[in-house]
């Protein structure tokens, strides 16, 4: 791929609320002996997306350790979670440069502790704010188990959303992905994709997150790619000709419950047409409603058929049944 | 598709429509061995379950209804199931002679019709049917599973807990009145093999029916439904550690407790089947995949390991009935899923700052 190629394109003939997004696996690159060449390969693999134009790009966890066997102590690799480390300047200006958002997954030191993180650098090349991973296994926990040097602290129960220029987004890492609470308080605090940098790729797991939350998981992790839908299909996986995966989503679409709504949808298409695509999940009575028309919004179509999300519905059956249920 | 291909499978379809209509008119299908074949041996916690779906409908009448399902469970005798679940109100949905909900609920103690034809069948055959109707407690009306046992009798009821508003509103979904949500702590059921639950239909979208039944040590949950419930099923089998039969409107599925399906029904046959062992437990990747190499030396075939790595999970079973998975977990310190995530979770509680 010619790396000189001018990546800085007007981003055309998108939906306003049409993100691009990928993620890089590390298959096929581990192990490696030094952080330099990791780094080194992680950036050829990268440069695969960027004719893509993505909004957003994630990197797999831990990314200047996980599996390189040049080993330093937490303290040496450490950075900082405000002033950006070798690792993050490095990603950053891959992200100005791109003009996107980069997960830099490393390990971060603050007050005194360490996380294991995920910093989200905006298009600036600016730290945007920092994850940290909610769930560390026990042995990345309790002091030189894992890491040499020390152990990682886990992070809040509830941890952040931030704001990017497209919506609303969470990130978890590798282990979140056996606990629920962590993803639901994303959901909660308005997260509409979740970008998840792991060494093992936990694949249903995380399409029932998918669908449970109704949000998009990008995940990049040491064995595969992927891009998951709210409904936990996958939009985009890797292979062994691609490590690496990129795709749109529109984040103006809406999830519900099939029944009764599903008797509206003719005169919706019929107003609509091809301005509104409704999908159909037959074995879940599930329907997602997207926009594909800059001009029309999926909430005002809701409200003008009066179609309640899915957990509006759901909301509303609970109301029902407490009424009636004998005590 | 080749002439001979399409010709073999239009021969199919004609043969398993004269299945069907014989079925209906109460001929029985040759090749039904209902006594116990010889060399059936099952290990100790082995059960044989089937789920049957509802595909075919709508039918003109109740009594169409139950004869082709009734067919359709003769088709399975000689499997000789342990567990037959049945869809959701199986004798009167999408039946187009509607009666009055009065006219068509039972009593959850003593068998009424419905009830009792299933249980005669049950008794026969020796094994468990859920039976899902409309039932009558107390005044009320609920949208039930009745498990129906070996001898027949009525072993337990569940009431289904997430009605929808259209259910529960009188003269809506049902002719004549309306049902109530069953209450939200209902019991297991103990039976000789393990724990039973059930659940039904728009259930399958909360998790609190479900968790109540985990909390009880629920091995086998039956989901008598409408919709088939997809890949809620697969979640709910996941989370909570437990088969889950299902029985719907459209298909009939076995799920393991890795999340992952063993059956699914199809064109070609209605129903769903598996002999599923309950002496396995779920585990976690790691670090059971360090011990394997030593289990394995130790046990060889007496254990029966799979590694689900689209799930995370490893599930562990006997395949000895000298052997119990619980001691061979303790032999080599590996931990059940559920007690994995406990500890954990008291690990990161413990350092997390706050």
């Amino acid at each position: 791929m010619d790396t000189k190629m001018n990546y800085n394109i007007k981003k055309t003939n998108r939906l306003p609320r049409e993100v691009w997004a990928a993620a890089v696996s590390l298959k096929g690159l581990w192990p490696v002996d030094t952080i330099e060449r990791r780094m080194k390969d992680l950036f050829g693999r990268m440069e695969n997306v960027y004719a893509f134009e993505p909004d957003v790009i994630v990197i797999p966890e831990t990314i200047q350790m996980s599996w390189v066997k040049e080993t330093k102590s937490l303290d040496e690799i450490a950075e900082d979670g405000k002033t950006p480390g070798p690792i993050t300047t490095m990603l950053a200006k891959v992200a100005k440069k791109q003009r996107c958002y980069i997960t830099a997954p490393v390990i971060t030191k603050s007050n005194g502790r360490y996380y294991n993180s995920s910093i989200l650098l905006n298009r600036e090349g600016k730290i945007d704010g920092v994850f940290h991973k909610v769930r560390p296994t026990a042995t990345e926990i309790l002091p030189n188990a894992y890491y040499k040097g020390g152990g990682v602290t886990p992070g809040t129960l509830r941890p952040p959303v931030f704001k990017t220029d497209f919506g609303t987004v969470g990130m978890q890492i590798c282990a979140d992905a056996s606990w629920e609470d962590n993803w639901k308080s994303l959901k909660r605090d308005g997260a509409e994709m979740v970008l998840f940098p792991s060494q093992g790729p936990l694949s249903m797991l995380l399409s029932h997150h998918a669908w449970v939350n109704h949000y998009y998981i990008v995940a990049a992790t040491g064995e595969d790619s992927r891009i998951l839908d709210m409904t936990g299909d996958v939009i985009a996986s890797d292979g062994e000709f691609a490590r690496w995966v990129c795709a749109p989503l529109n984040l103006e679409r809406a999830f519900i419950h099939i029944w009764p709504q599903t008797l509206k949808f003719k005169d919706i298409q019929k107003k609509y047409g091809r301005k509104i695509s409704i999908k159909v999940y037959h074995l879940e009575n599930w329907a997602t409603i997207e926009s594909l028309d800059p001009d029309v919004k999926v909430r005002d179509v809701l409200k003008e058929y009066d179609l309640p999300t899915y957990d509006e519905q759901l909301h509303q059956s609970t109301e029902v049944q407490n009424k009636y249920r004998l005590a | 598709m080749s002439n001979k291909e399409n010709a073999s499978r239009r021969e199919f379809i004609k043969q398993s429509s004269l299945g069907l209509g014989a079925g209906i008119t109460g001929v029985s299908l040759p090749g039904l061995k209902r006594e116990p074949v010889a060399g059936n041996k099952k290990l100790p916690r082995e059960i044989t379950v089937v789920g049957i779906d509802l595909v075919g409908w709508p039918d003109k009448t109740t009594d169409v209804r139950l004869k082709r399902m009734f067919q359709r469970m003769d088709e399975v005798a000689g499997l000789q199931p342990d567990v037959i679940c049945l869809p959701e109100l199986f004798d009167t949905m999408w039946v187009h002679e509607q009666k009055d909900i009065s006219e068509i609920a039972e009593d959850e103690k003593v068998p009424g019709p419905v009830a009792s034809r299933v249980g005669e069948y049950a008794r026969k055959h020796s094994c468990y049917v859920v039976c899902p109707i409309v039932t009558k407690k107390d005044g009320r009306y609920y949208n039930s599973s009745l498990l129906i046992d070996r001898k027949g009798n009525i072993a337990g009821v569940y009431h289904k807990i997430h009605p929808t508003v259209s259910e529960i509103t009188p003269n809506d979904a049902l002719k004549g009145g309306g049902v109530i949500p069953g209450a939200l702590n209902q019991p297991v059921i103990q039976t000789e093999f393990g724990k039973i639950g059930m659940q039904i239909c728009y259930d399958a979208n909360w998790t609190d029916g479900w968790d109540h039944l985990r909390k009880q040590g629920v091995e086998l949950i039956l989901f008598s439904s409408a919709f088939p419930g997809g890949r809620m099923l697969n979640y709910h089998a996941l989370r909570n550690n437990c088969y889950i039969v299902s029985s719907t409107g459209q298909d009939a599925r076995v799920i393991d407790m890795s999340g992952n399906n063993l059956d699914v029904s199809s064109e070609f046959v209605r129903y769903a089947w598996r002999t599923i062992n309950l002496e396995k437990v779920n585990v976690t990747i790691w670090p059971t995949r360090d011990r394997l190499r030593d289990m394995f030396g130790k046990y060889g075939e007496r254990l029966g390991v799979k590694v689900w790595g689209n799930t995370g999970v490893i599930t562990i079973e006997s395949r000895d009935p000298e052997l119990k998975v619980a001691p061979v977990l303790k032999e080599f310190e590996i931990p059940a899923y559920a007690e994995f995530i406990a500890r954990e979770t008291d690990v990161q509680n413990r350092y997390r700052p706050g």
